[in-house]
């Protein structure tokens, strides 16, 4: 066999498996970083609402009874949320159910959090959400964890979003983007003096 | 092949073809490390909008006046607040949270103080910091 041909095949060889790894590369780093938009995306949006509720926990009644259930994965509370909608006070409830996944990702770690309450001018409606994480801790007026709902002050909301397809394939073992979120919530009727009445939204 | 001109074709090729992936994976880096620090930098506003959030509930200026040592809120600080995140704490965050209260003025039975809220990362390179000014208005 002539040498020169087999020095040729063998060069060859290695710059092409260099460069389909090199392909490779750059399509999971592609991935990766446009899940990670898509992400904030995703993310920037679920937050609008999060903190327009939260904020407004309690908006038009009476503090001691802001807050009917609360417990790490789920909240119930009422408000005016929309000052100038068709509805006064209602019930809005907030639940992350590990029993709802979200069956058109590949994503195994997706799970519906899901609102119910006032949406627009006139309609009380179910939005859901696609998140991997999601958990509520309640604090009193010394930044200390309670479970009794008259002295909850404030409310820590811990979110976790992951893409939809995993961006790294390693034999079966795939790899998805995550956006962690964190914040602690000071609502104002919860704060202000008991038996005062909210009259203007935030 | 014919002769060494081949080899030196190809020596070229592949020397090129590595400056050019060095360059593209440089660039990939650079992105990544950016929206990691987009990220983090989130993460340290929500803790300075925590730390605002908490100081809007304070109705006594003895709390935030630093002449009262005993009352300051801000005696113990820069402290550090180890953040996790996720379930079974699966992410940690460390921040320094520096907390400053300065007078401004008294008048007509209200005191101003503008309250500054320095959160610092120092896990990244160069750090990544945030702050946050407050106007704080007591009545007495």
């Amino acid at each position: 066999m002539n040498i020169g041909i087999t020095a040729s095949f063998v060069i060859g060889g290695i710059f092409l498996i260099t460069f389909l790894k090199f392909n490779n590369n750059v399509i999971n780093q592609t991935h990766e970083l446009l899940h990670r938009e898509l992400n904030h995306e995703k993310m920037n949006t679920l937050l609008e609402i999060i903190e327009h509720d939260f904020y407004n926990i309690g908006f038009g009644i009476d503090t001691t009874v802001a807050i009917l259930e609360s417990t790490p994965t789920s909240i119930v509370f009422k408000s005016d949320l929309h000052d100038d909608d068709n509805f006064g006070v209602t019930n809005v409830r907030w639940f992350f159910n590990i029993n709802d996944p979200v069956t058109d990702t590949e994503n195994p770690n997706d799970f519906y959090l899901t609102r119910i309450g006032p949406s627009g001018f006139s309609s009380v409606n179910t939005s859901k959400f696609p998140v991997t994480h999601f958990k509520l801790m309640y604090y009193n007026t010394n930044d200390s964890l309670t479970s009794f709902r008259p002295d909850i002050r404030k409310i820590e909301v811990e979110l976790i979003i992951e893409s939809s397809d995993g961006y790294k394939i390693n034999g079966d073992n795939k790899t998805y983007s995550s956006l962690v979120w964190k914040r602690k919530f000071s609502p104002t009727t919860l704060n202000i003096p008991a038996n005062a009445l909210i009259t203007r939204s935030l | 092949m014919t002769d060494y001109s081949d080899l030196l074709y190809l020596i070229c090729a592949m020397v090129l073809f590595s400056v050019l992936s060095l360059n593209t994976a440089k660039k990939f880096n650079t992105l990544n490390q950016q929206s990691h620090r987009a990220e983090a930098e989130l993460r340290a506003l929500n803790i300075a909008q925590s730390e605002i959030d908490r100081l809007q509930w304070i109705n006594t200026f003895y709390v935030i006046e630093p002449f009262l040592p005993q009352g300051y809120i801000y005696k113990d600080y820069p402290i550090q607040v180890t953040e996790t995140y996720g379930p079974n704490d699966r992410y940690t965050d460390t921040f320094t949270v520096h907390g400053h209260s300065e007078f401004i003025k008294d008048r007509r039975g209200t005191i101003v103080y503008h309250i500054t809220i320095y959160v610092v990362n120092t896990s990244f390179s160069p750090e990544i910091f945030v702050f946050l000014d407050y106007f704080k208005t007591i009545g007495y």
